[in-house]
């Protein structure tokens, strides 16, 4: 597999390339495509009809002709952006996308979108302005999901993980934790994923916060972890990680429950050997 | 917090070591709270601003927030001055709370954005009393939940469906009696096990708000149980490349007739569960039926049971990995072949050719 665009920078289809080149004869044919599906903070940053200019919490990247841009973000109004737009939007948003796929890559071939990055913050009691209850976040993921296996049967999903869920995201600890993804229909992921940061491959957590791999793999269901490494706030580069070409470090994660890592635009002249030496090192992934 | 610069007491006198002859952005409160105040409520404030510096103050400009926006800001403040610079904040549609955080940009050198944050909880004139409802009941069985209105003009509204999406659950109008005002009745049926979300919406017959909108979840809850739900398939590990996936049932009566991969590259075999109850069925990945180069593949795996909720359920596959190394996923082949052993026409290099944000 391999990151191969962003969806929801624009609010109409503009990610054929992504099929060009994963078709027979394009240059990354046979790869899996794996898409970061951040329509909500896309769509939130320029939302000028309604005011909402909200920029990711870390950047001010709020969208242009927006009055009130750098002054609100995701972490504040982002549950009131989903609830004034998510008919008008974020799932017609959503459909353009998955009709786009369908008809430039076909509904056969397998394709992972990775749902929604820090989608955590809008439950977050960090959300001050109305946070999403439980109940309606897993609502909205339900919908957005649906709406693009409607058009396309043979996507498949990841779940977000936001590594400063209380206790992992599971319920408990302490006990008025309700967690995370007990909310969550889990049968509609086959994987979860890291996004953004840098998340740490010689440890056992994910980042600098108190969550660890094994945790969220746990919490989660066993769903398989897809590491999406490298990069920091606003998606910028931070360029070849080497601890995630040691094979060593890659076979902890792998015992946490890591089944795939993204790097973000590795040294192209030796990335292929850096892979070759470290893939007879790695030990096979046991799902279960 | 939310104050760039020291907040002072009004008449306070600020200095700031090393400074020359330079403005000096100060307030007395950099946070306002409202209250509760009413949706539609227009609520101002006025925040004190003082120059605290030897230098003629500019406010260049006041960013405004989602809701809420300065009126008139001052443009001059003189050195020692006071000044006030109101805000005002629209509540219409905004949910139960308001935070907002407006940006005061100044020639200040020590502080040039001053940040001023107001709150206020919203009382709505109407809402339904919770924005989701949630029917859950066994397969067989239906389940139906009420959400009534609430605020000040709940025994006035008249609510009419306007739309169901997706299609599903039955929506009746409750009634207002007495004590309650009126609400919806949510009923979902169990024809199939699923769970399904989306959304109510309604018209009120009032201007504001002339709709409302309440989330559902209908879930019909079935006997089988899966593990994992979503079996997944890591292909780089030849003589391993597949999954294991434990099929029980609530029903004691519970028989697997059939567990069959429905698309290539995908093959199965089931048996009962020699270590208790259920079955364990495998899940594997033909490589003779893999095109060259692929690295992956969907499919579904359909079991047939005597379960009367779910006598066909369609389960999802995933393989993800090199696929063209494995030549056939069977133990005796797999021998003959080290399990990482690339053969010479795989590509070796992956690209992340990340785009966006």
């Amino acid at each position: 597999m391999f990151t191969s665009g962003w969806i929801g920078s624009s609010m109409t289809f503009n990610l054929g390339n992504v099929c060009t080149e994963t078709n027979t004869g394009g240059t990354f044919y046979g790869k899996v495509p794996a898409l970061v599906s951040y329509v909500i903070g896309f769509t939130a940053r320029d939302d000028v009809a309604d005011n909402f200019c909200l920029g990711d919490c870390n950047a001010s990247n709020a969208g242009t002709g927006c009055t009130a841009a750098g002054t609100s973000d995701l972490c504040t109004l982002g549950a009131a952006y989903i609830r004034k737009a998510f008919t008008t939007r974020i799932l017609p948003t959503y459909a353009a996308f998955a009709q786009g796929f369908a008809s430039a890559c076909g509904t056969t071939r397998p394709m992972i979108w990775e749902m929604e990055p820090d989608y955590f913050q809008y439950y977050d009691a960090g959300q001050s302005g109305d946070p999403l209850t439980g109940a309606e976040a897993a609502n909205y993921m339900s919908q957005m999901i649906a709406t693009v296996k409607q058009y396309l049967p043979n996507a498949v999903f990841s779940m977000d993980i936001s590594p400063w869920e209380p206790n992992n995201g599971c319920a408990g600890n302490p006990a008025s934790n309700l967690g995370w993804y007990p909310f969550f229909n889990m049968s509609e992921f086959t994987f979860i994923s890291t996004s953004g940061g840098v998340h740490l491959a010689n440890s056992q957590n994910i980042n600098a916060g108190a969550d660890t791999w094994a945790g969220v793999y746990a919490c989660s269901g066993n769903k398989p972890i897809l590491a999406d490494t490298g990069y920091g706030a606003a998606g910028a580069s931070s360029g070849e990680d080497p601890n995630w070409d040691d094979a060593g470090n890659v076979n902890q994660r792998i015992a946490n429950g890591v089944i795939s890592i993204t790097q973000y635009n590795p040294t192209a002249s030796t990335w292929g050997a850096t892979i070759a030496a470290a893939r007879p090192l790695l030990d096979p992934v046991s799902c279960h | 917090m939310f104050c760039a610069v020291t907040c002072k007491t009004k008449g306070e006198t600020a200095s700031v070591p090393g400074s020359a002859e330079v403005p000096r952005l100060v307030c007395v409160s950099a946070e306002h709270d409202f209250g509760t105040v009413r949706e539609s409520d227009r609520p101002a404030y006025a925040f004190s601003l003082r120059n605290a510096g030897l230098a003629p103050l500019q406010i260049n400009k006041v960013d405004p927030s989602h809701s809420c926006a300065a009126n008139h800001p001052p443009q001059r403040i003189a050195p020692g001055e006071d000044a006030t610079l109101e805000v005002a904040c629209d509540t219409e549609g905004r949910g139960s709370r308001l935070v907002e955080k407006l940006t005061v940009h100044s020639n200040d050198p020590q502080a040039p954005a001053l940040v001023l944050a107001v709150t206020a909880r919203i009382e709505p004139w109407l809402a339904f009393e919770s924005r989701t409802v949630e029917a859950k009941a066994p397969f067989g069985r239906d389940d139906s939940q009420d959400v009534r209105l609430t605020g000040s003009l709940a025994f006035t509204a008249h609510l009419a469906v306007d739309a169901v999406e997706p299609p599903g659950p039955d929506v009746k109008i409750i009634p207002a009696d007495d004590q309650k005002p009126e609400g919806l009745r949510i009923m979902c049926t169990s024809l199939r096990v699923a769970r399904v979300a989306g959304q109510v919406r309604v018209t009120t017959g009032l201007e504001k708000p002339s709709h409302l909108t309440v989330l559902y979840t209908c879930e019909v809850i079935g006997n089988l149980t899966l593990e994992p739900t979503n079996p997944f398939i890591d292909l780089r590990a030849a003589g391993l490349a597949e999954v294991a996936v434990h099929v029980s049932s609530s029903r004691p009566d519970f028989r697997l007739e059939q567990a069959r991969a429905v698309d290539r590259p995908f093959e199965s075999t089931f048996e009962r569960d020699p270590n208790g109850h259920g079955y364990s069925v495998r899940v594997r990945v033909r490589g003779d039926q893999v095109p060259e180069g692929v690295r992956g593949a969907t499919g579904t795996l359909r079991l047939v049971s005597n379960d009367p909720a779910e006598p066909q359920k369609d389960v999802p596959l995933m393989a993800l990995g090199p696929l063209a190394r494995i030549e056939h996923a069977l133990p005796q082949e797999e021998s003959t072949r080290g399990p990482w052993e690339r053969p010479s026409h795989s590509p070796t290099r992956e690209v992340d050719d990340r785009r966006g944000q």
